[in-house]
């Protein structure tokens, strides 16, 4: 019996396993090989410390070394992992959050922006504002929604973005003003022969906001 | 571009109970997280006690983690929390007993208080590191370009080969072969 052969092939094999986890480390290798190496990482001792060499080796070419190295830091953390309760497999994904009110106010208000068909006065403001006792007009700052607006619903709901305010103020922009900050509607009002022709640019603010 | 390392993997089969998986993990990302937690931490004994206790919560957090972010990130969050923690814990210990300086258990030969740090033995930055420089410089060329274009500039093999205009595999085989070389050097210091 050929004593030498014989004692090669271990040898050889180990080395294919370093070889194979020395591609690993680097992701290179296809699926195959990747599974078969990574078999190959978790079975032993052997697996184990060729992987921490080569990335003690990465990790002083890269300059991640700590000042201090702990040979014996990740077998210590091995015994810690040992004494805890099996970990689970992961847990059921949750069901989608609710939509928080504020997103739900912004999504109420984009509605609102892409429609832009909720009546107006001859002067170009919103009827969405009522009038006040007084019988004037409301100034821009401060309007209230009509029942049927969009609107209504983000006004119904806490106002997350300014959590001190107790309840959302929505501005709506004098006509005037919502083309000002749109100058393509602008140039293109009318242009398509929509009777859309306004812009209303809505904000949900908290008492604070101006 | 380099295709994804096995973190996925080895956090799947952990998350399935795989202890030696997450083991993996803690060889893979031991250095950097020691390194991150001493940015906190001076002392080098607490800075090791910390990062020992940030891979223990990240073990119980594991089925928490959803791959939203890279694994590292996740890690990187649990360490600084848990440095913090720890600072925040000093600052409420009460004042430590004055050290009696007079017993001479304390003091080294030069009379200054002895470094009480735990584990026995710690290894040094520097020293390592002129070690794997060393090796590095006594690389044969072809596996001398190979590992610094892959461990410095973190090229893939198929630029490396492009690089080196060799087949790919010859990259495979070159990179292994400099990394072998290395740890040769480092053996005795790890011993």
């Amino acid at each position: 019996m050929d004593v030498a052969r014989t004692n090669r092939k271990p040898v050889a094999m180990n080395e294919q396993r370093r070889a194979a986890l020395s591609a690993l480390m680097d992701g290179e290798g296809d699926d195959r090989e990747r599974e078969d190496a990574l078999g190959s990482l978790l079975a032993d001792d052997e697996g184990r410390r060729a992987w921490a060499s080569y990335h003690l080796v990465r990790d002083a070419m890269r300059s991640q070394l700590p000042a201090h190295l702990d040979p014996a830091l990740a077998a210590r953390v091995a015994a810690a992992v040992a004494r805890e309760p099996a970990v689970l497999a992961p847990r059921a994904r949750r069901r989608p959050r609710a939509p928080v009110w504020g997103g739900l106010a912004l999504a109420a208000s984009l509605t609102a922006l892409a429609i832009g068909l909720w009546p107006t006065a001859e002067d170009g403001t919103s009827v969405l504002a009522e009038a006040p006792a007084g019988g004037t007009r409301p100034s821009a700052p401060e309007l209230r929604a009509s029942t049927e607006s969009p609107i209504q619903v983000a006004k119904a709901l806490p106002d997350t973005t300014a959590p001190t305010s107790a309840e959302p103020r929505l501005v709506v922009l004098p006509e005037p003003a919502a083309m000002r900050a749109y100058p393509y509607m602008l140039s293109n009002a009318g242009a398509s022969g929509s009777t859309i022709g306004y812009v209303r640019v809505v904000h949900a603010l908290g008492t604070s906001g101006r | 571009m380099v295709r994804g390392i096995p973190d996925r993997e080895l956090i799947e089969r952990a998350q399935r109970g795989d202890r030696a998986a997450f083991d993996r993990l803690v060889v893979k990302y031991q250095h950097k997280l020691v390194k991150l937690v001493s940015r906190y931490v001076r002392d080098p004994s607490e800075a090791l006690d910390v990062a020992q206790e940030a891979f223990l919560k990240a073990y119980r957090a594991l089925p928490n983690f959803r791959g939203d972010s890279a694994f590292y990130t996740w890690l990187y969050r649990i360490a600084i929390n848990t440095a913090k923690n720890h600072l925040a814990s000093l600052s409420r210990r009460p004042l430590e007993v004055d050290i009696d300086t007079t017993d001479a258990e304390q003091l080294d030969a030069s009379g200054e208080l002895r470094e009480t740090a735990t584990p026995e033995r710690l290894l040094q930055r520097e020293e390592i590191e002129r070690t794997v420089a060393r090796a590095i410089e006594e690389l044969p060329e072809d596996l001398r370009i190979a590992i610094v274009l892959r461990e410095i500039e973190q090229l893939s093999y198929e630029d490396i080969a492009l690089a080196m205009d060799c087949p790919i595999g010859t990259v495979r085989s070159r990179i292994f072969r400099a990394r072998e070389a290395i740890n040769k050097q480092l053996e005795p210091l790890l011993e």
